[in-house]
């Protein structure tokens, strides 16, 4: 095969945004695209990234702002930089700083803090539309004007360019699934030339665009020869004596340009990530209260709505994926009963005296390490600490001369305690030592004092997916 | 009357959203205590109503 022949992986472009496969700005497409990869695996990777400190979201917009869409050479950063609004690329270097901003915050802070994401997010998709980067609810117009996405039909080369080629010279071009790498004269004359199906494939066409349309012929009209073998230049005016050559491969290509139904999916995720930050405000101005499983509930029942109604328009099942991604951690973290309240990152906590120590401490993902030694009551006082994580590990040290009552819960992971006369008993009175494993677990213990008691301690310890550790000192 | 091509209903589309309202809602009531509970039965649920929505789906790509 000849170098003209071969495409693919080898020659592999630079990434672009996707013209023709984007949903919001391309990016993702572009990637798939670069990267041979489904789309949707990157679309989903970006939801669930959004939903981690808004990271996701963050590297969207660098992506939209660095990487140039294709047939550009410039990226969206590099014009705005250069170009004759300096305004505009403050107002985007501020936004991008913003959102930096508030992810390290959301991270820090823990998840309750997501509403300025939301609402960044939903700023963001705003100026997309006003830009007309995103066609919300793409029509049947739209649609038909452009050729079939990368991965709905293999092909190798933006339009723009084999459009440009059929008026000069044609490439042959063959993907490694031996279809036409595209939708066009030049596409299908090369497709033709290369002898495919069944042919050889060694053909290297090199003609006008008259002459490319002849090889589409070749394939077109008469089928059964062009399989056979290596492509044959005909005429298409000779086989059809009618219409012209043009005619025929816009008759030919009437299958490519089915009409597709109009698609609300786009409508009504921009809807629901503002209706989402408009619920995080409420939510931190007090007005209303929500945890994460009731937060998740209701984004569920919007988007549900959400495709609902837009269903009584038109398609809106591009948003099954984002149902889903939603749908299923609500699903295995409440059927774990996950405490996913708190901070996203490992904290300690060393309340220096019992004065300064709080009755709660939280932490949504990452571990939690609590320094309870010099948490000392006092003779006949009582102290009452809860602890919980979400999603990691829970070690609580508690100090040698206080009897400690503890009440440990483990939804799915060990609890081990490390003190001496302690002895750990599954509530359901099965196993006995000083750990207990399995699914849901809870076990209530005592630690007694060493020396005479200053105090007591009662703890609470819970995690959804993870071990809790207590430990005595002088272990 | 037969809808215009422009708007079109989509019975997939409503079928699926169906389903993500209602084990939203499942969730936004057990909220309170019983989620756990829930959760036996709505993971059942969504599969069930994805499946319908897809089946329903084609069917009515089918009948066009």
């Amino acid at each position: 095969m000849s170098d003209q022949t071969t495409v693919g992986r080898a020659n592999r472009e630079p990434l672009r945004r996707d013209r023709r496969s984007k949903v919001i700005a391309g990016v993702c497409g572009g990637l798939g695209g670069h990267l041979d990869i489904d789309p949707v695996v990157f679309r989903i990777l970006f939801a669930v990234l959004t939903f981690v400190g808004g990271i996701g979201l963050l590297a969207y917009a660098a992506a939209w702002l660095f990487v140039p869409v294709e047939g550009a050479r410039k990226s969206e950063a590099h014009r705005l930089l250069t170009g004759s609004n300096p305004l505009l690329a403050v107002i985007v270097a501020v936004g991008l700083a913003l959102g930096a901003l508030a992810s390290i915050s959301a991270l820090t802070n823990g998840l309750t803090a997501m509403w300025p994401l939301m609402l960044i997010g939903a700023a963001v998709l705003g100026v997309l539309v006003w830009r007309g980067d995103i066609k919300l609810g793409r029509g049947e117009t739209a649609r038909s004007s452009q050729p079939p996405t990368w991965w709905q039909q293999p092909m190798g080369e933006p339009a723009g360019e084999a459009q440009g080629r059929a008026q000069g010279t044609a490439t042959a071009g063959v993907d490694e699934s031996g279809e036409p790498r595209d939708a066009t004269p030049a596409g299908f004359a090369a497709y033709a030339a290369s002898g495919v199906p069944g042919g050889s494939g060694t053909a290297s066409a090199s003609s006008t665009a008259t002459g490319a349309l002849g090889a589409f012929g070749a394939s077109a009209g008469t089928e059964g020869s062009a399989a056979g073998g290596e492509g044959e230049w005909v005429d298409l005016s000779r086989l059809h004596g009618g219409p012209g050559p043009e005619a025929a491969f816009t008759e030919a290509m009437e299958p490519a340009r089915r009409p597709r139904r109009r698609g609300y999916g786009g409508l009504v995720f921009a809807s629901l990530l503002a209706a989402t930050g408009v619920i995080g405000v409420l939510d931190a101005a007090g007005l209303v209260t929500l945890t994460w499983l009731s937060g998740g509930a209701l984004v569920l029942v919007l988007l549900g709505a959400g495709m609902t109604l837009g269903g009584m328009f038109g398609k809106t099942t591009a948003l099954v994926p984002m149902g889903l991604v939603v749908a299923v951690p609500l699903l295995v973290l409440a059927a774990a009963d996950v405490p996913l309240h708190g901070t996203v990152g490992d904290e300690n906590w060393a309340p220096a005296s019992a004065a300064r120590t709080h009755g709660s401490y939280q932490v949504g993902v990452g571990d939690g390490e609590l320094d309870l030694t010099g948490s000392v009551p006092g003779a006949g006082r009582t102290l009452a600490v809860q602890a919980q994580v979400g999603i990691g590990e829970l070690a609580v040290q508690v100090p040698p001369n206080v009897t400690v009552r503890v009440h440990a819960h483990a939804g799915i992971g060990d609890i081990q305690v490390q003190a001496p006369g302690a002895v750990v008993q599954d509530s359901d009175g099965g196993a006995k030592g000083t750990s207990v494993s399995g699914v849901g677990r809870s076990v209530d213990f005592v630690i007694p004092a060493q020396g005479e008691s200053e105090g007591t301690l009662v703890l609470d310890l819970n995690t959804g997916i993870g071990d809790v550790t207590v430990e005595g000192q002088g272990q | 009357m037969r809808p215009s091509g422009r708007f079109r209903p989509d019975a997939a589309s409503i079928t699926a959203g169906l389903v993500f309202v209602a084990v939203g809602l499942v969730y936004l009531l057990a909220s309170n205590g019983g989620a756990r509970g829930a959760a036996r039965w709505t993971g059942s649920l969504l599969v069930l109503g994805l499946g319908l929505a897809w089946v329903v789906g084609a069917l009515t790509r089918r009948r066009r």
